[in-house]
């Protein structure tokens, strides 16, 4: 890491040559990867990233560069080169100051510090769990993955902090053959933690659970087609919010009119059931950190409430853009990416009703119970996402399970159709990918019923559409 | 320190650190980029970075580690490291490889990269103007995009095999939002190119702000069986999505659905399907793979026989085979695995216009999402978000939206009926796939 003199230097060398903000992102990253095919250790991987990434800014034109190279003098030549893109403004000088903080994430185990045949035992639990679970499961892969991420941030509001995430997660992937045909299950419970972590959940149900899911959908029928109530349930469901409308809650999307809630600050934009919140403090959360990676705290913010817009989630530049405030949602892959706003661990809230009372209330419908990933176009409000386990649900009772739904819609309508709320919030992990890269995100939701969806499958049309 | 002294250092180290055969491998690139908006270069990118991988047999299993740091003082990490890893491994025949006989001479690259600055500004700015130019609907231009890299690989081993290339690529990247009386549509459009003069900006704005105007007016279309024409660039999705169920790694593990198939018909007989590392329009084109095996054309389907997987050292190995020199490495930090280069569907002699009088009736599918969600390698389902026309009696009817085209990977190779003449290539992922617009037999389709 870098001494405070020349992250300094770096950036008055940006500041004297043209830019009227500039920021300089240290990073170094160790990271471990381990994964089991076949019941055999089949790759193991670790490495150092290390760069050093410069962002020189005026009003809103933005100049990145990145090295790998943190020698002085590299660092004040590129700075030099990369502010020379702009027009040059009066001269300013700044001078850091360091923050200190209160640490909410504390790390009890460091996962470099936890032997390899340690890591291999957890992995073999996994999958002797899920293989062992049905003659069916034909194939089981495991995956084990942590790193702890250094990063100093430094910016000519005079913004300087240094900080440490860690985070593990564990992929637990199990196949099902039955006359040819394969269907999948999957768990991928990770955290913003180290090897605690796994004290904490119970590995083998995760795997067992993965074993079922396959075993269940390969036993399914095709999903019906055709618009339908589809239930969603709570964890990993919250990915249909964080699609659907976090991506178009971005200020990214937002400051350059891409996205339909432009414009839409106080005006009801959901079902009045609907209060959403993006919360990066989360104690030791997936998607929690004690800083965004442009080196504001991150914050708890409410995005809707009972219906309304709050907010968006702002980073610098952005804020800029839109007269706004960082909300501490600036962030970054890596130092090859300028940061940008993202979301953090995003959930809609409790409401009052249990899964069992929101499927009994539902004549005919499906019934999503762990979803798969999904992607939306911010300005038209198109998502798409696909169920991984669905079942039919009749005259307020799961009927049949059915495999290959997928889900589309367009944000703003699917957020005036949640017409029941579920009191079991909860929130699991994902990947979030974006144009500042892939991030951790943590999504989350309880039980909830969307009025009407159309559901995407290979069956016949249920219910005469 | 510098990067050839400290590759050469590292290997002689391994040699005292008790790893009987070792190989780092170096991954090197310069890239720019802007992005406009609205006339001014909103984002300008200027980067030069590498990356260092190791690995190495120690007590006769292969160790991985990497690094972005090049101290001296390092060295000892990444060989413990790589020994570390070494000890937990269960299944492993990977060996360091001490060259093929010959390398094809690629020659040199006309260097984008160094191409005058001024003049890829110049060609985005005009090709933004025109876009705005073109129609009042287009109410901004989300994404105006030129990038351009030179990247190199290298690899020095100790059976005295060292290697490298540098390639050279451009493209430009861009995505509109077009709005009439509240209705909002968007559209993309992307090239990829060696030089710039290859960029034709009047023919790249009219094609993207057709695609946006067109479809005022979409509406979904009732659920049901269709035909349907998937254009060039969703094919080439398609494609990209499914390939890895062709990698021999993929067939050994289960995990693919050609598996048992080697030698069948998997695909309608009109169906060719080629991986060609010398591709001259190929983002991947390479003397030799990963592993240092010298690259190769090769059919994976033949008039819609499956006539070989992709293969790398290890698999080649445990099917008593040689390598296709399909061996990959996405970068420093990955292990080797196995990829297509530049794979392609062959273009066929219709016009698109004689697709269109063959679908009769049916749908165009002009674009699909969710293709990292809603597609299983594994079984080959897939169910995606779509958008397109309706034809009928030939001609286009009406534009189509918040539909889902639903099928079977495996299915959809059997049922091409015809393959157009309309041949593109996509934007590089694992690697770089091409297709012409193709007839399909029926899908399903999701809608009102």
């Amino acid at each position: 890491m870098l001494n405070k003199s020349i992250i300094e230097d770096t950036i008055n060398t940006a500041l004297n040559k043209g830019g009227d903000f500039a920021e300089v992102f240290i990073e170094e990253k160790m990271s471990n990867s381990i994964n089991l095919v076949n019941g055999k250790i089949d790759s193991a991987n670790t490495g150092i990233d290390y760069g050093v990434g410069i962002r020189v800014i005026k009003d809103t034109n933005e100049i990145y560069v990145y090295t790998n190279n943190d020698s002085r003098e590299n660092l004040l030549k590129l700075a030099d080169k990369a502010a020379g893109m702009l027009e040059k403004t009066e001269i300013k000088n700044s001078s850091l100051k360091y923050q200190d903080f209160k640490n909410t994430h504390p790390i009890m185990v460091y996962p470099n510090q936890v032997n390899q045949t340690k890591k291999v035992e957890l992995i073999k639990t996994a999958y002797n769990a899920a293989e062992k679970y049905d003659d069916l499961i034909t194939q089981v892969v495991v995956g084990l993955s942590d790193y702890t991420q250094n990063i100093q941030i430094a910016n000519s509001e005079g913004i300087f902090v240094e900080d440490e995430r860690t985070r593990v997660r564990m992929g637990i992937q199990a196949v099902a053959t039955l006359k040819g045909e394969k269907q999948t299950g999957y768990h991928g419970p990770g955290g913003h933690m180290g090897f605690e972590f796994f004290d904490q959940i119970d590995v083998k149900q995760r795997a067992k659970d993965a074993a079922r899911m396959a075993v269940t959908m390969i036993k399914a029928g095709h999903a019906p087609k055709g618009k339908m109530p589809v239930i969603i349930d709570n964890k990993f469901g919250g990915v249909i919010f964080h699609e659907a409308c976090g991506h178009g809650l971005e200020a990214t999307s937002v400051a350059k009119n891409n996205s339909v809630f432009a414009d839409k600050i106080g005006e009801k934009i959901a079902s009045k059931k609907v209060t959403a919140i993006d919360d990066g403090t989360v104690p030791n959360a997936w998607g929690s950190q004690n800083f965004d990676d442009e080196g504001y705290k991150t914050q708890r913010n409410v995005l809707i409430k009972n219906g309304v817009l709050q907010g968006y989630m702002v980073d610098f530049l952005n804020g800029r853009r839109l007269d706004m405030k960082s909300t501490g949602s600036g962030r970054r892959q890596s130092y090859r990416y300028a940061p940008t706003s993202r979301m953090t661990n995003t959930f809609i809230d409790n409401g009052d009703l249990s899964r069992e009372e929101i499927i009994s209330q539902t004549e005919y419908g499906l019934y999503a119970k762990h979803m798969g990933g999904g992607s939306v176009n911010p300005a038209t409000g198109e998502f798409n996402f696909n169920v991984r386990e669905g079942y039919i649900v009749e005259n307020g009772e799961i009927k049949k399970p059915v495999r290959g739904a997928t889900l589309i819609g367009k944000g703003d309508e699917i957020l005036k159709k949640i017409d029941l709320v579920g009191n079991n919030l909860d929130i699991a992990e994902g990947m979030c990918g974006s144009i500042s890269g892939s991030v951790p995100a943590g999504v989350g939701q309880p039980t909830l019923r969307v009025s009407e969806l159309t559901v995407g499958g290979r069956g016949g049309n249920q219910n005469g559409n | 320190m510098e990067i050839k002294k400290f590759m050469n250092q590292l290997l002689a180290e391994s040699k005292a650190s008790d790893f009987s055969e070792s190989e780092t491998y170096l991954n090197k690139s310069k890239n720019f980029e802007i992005r406009l908006y609205k006339g001014e270069i909103d984002y300008y990118e200027e980067n030069e970075e590498y990356g260092l991988a190791f690995r190495g047999l120690h007590k006769d299993k292969m160790g991985y580690s990497y690094t972005e740091k090049l101290d001296e003082s390092i060295i000892n990490t990444i060989l413990d490291n790589a020994k570390n890893n070494a000890l937990i491994m269960e299944d492993d025949q990977e060996k360091i490889f001490k060259g093929s006989d010959n390398y094809k001479d690629l020659g040199s690259l006309t260097g984008i990269y160094e191409q005058d600055r001024q003049l890829k500004i110049n060609l985005l700015k005009s090709i933004e103007e025109k876009i705005y130019e073109l129609d009042d609907r287009i109410r901004n231009i989300n994404y105006c995009i030129y990038a351009d890299e030179k990247t190199g690989e290298q690899i020095i081993n100790s059976k005295e095999l060292n290697l490298n290339y540098t390639n050279d690529i451009g493209y430009i990247y861009v995505s509109v939002v077009a709005e009439k009386q509240g209705e909002v549509h968007t559209a993309t459009n992307y090239q990829l190119f060696r030089n710039i003069d290859e960029v034709e900006p009047d023919e790249f704005s009219r094609k993207i702000v057709n695609e946006a105007v067109k479809q005022f007016g979409a509406k979904s279309i009732g659920s049901g069986q269709y035909s349907i024409i998937l254009r060039n660039e969703v094919m080439i999705d398609i494609l990209s999505t499914f390939s890895s169920t062709l990698s021999a790694e993929n067939v050994q593990k289960g995990l693919s659905l050609f598996k048992g198939k080697l030698g069948e018909k998997v695909a309608a007989s009109k169906v060719n399907l080629v991986d060609d590392p010398f591709f001259e329009k190929g983002y991947r084109r390479v003397p030799f793979d990963s592993e240092g095996t010298a690259a190769q054309y090769k059919e994976v389907i033949n008039d819609g026989k499956l006539t070989t997987f992709l293969h790398n050292l290890k698999t080649a190995n445990k099917a008593g085979l040689e390598s296709t020199g399909n061996a990959y490495r996405s970068s420093h930090k990955s292990k080797i695995s196995i990829s297509p280069t530049n794979m392609y569907l062959k273009k066929g002699e219709d016009t698109f216009e004689s697709l269109l009088s063959n679908l009769n009736e049916g749908l165009i599918i002009e674009d699909v999402q969710g293709l990292h969600s809603g597609a299983n390698q594994v079984s080959g389902d897939f169910s995606l978000s779509a958008r397109g026309f309706y034809v009928k009696d030939g001609e286009v009817n009406r534009p189509v939206e918040q539909i889902t085209i639903s099928g079977n990977f495996l299915q959809l190779l059997k049922d091409i009926k015809l393959l157009g003449n309309d041949f593109k290539m996509g934007l590089p992922r694992s690697g770089h796939m091409g297709s012409p617009s193709v007839l399909i037999e029926t899908l399903d389709v999701s809608g009102s």
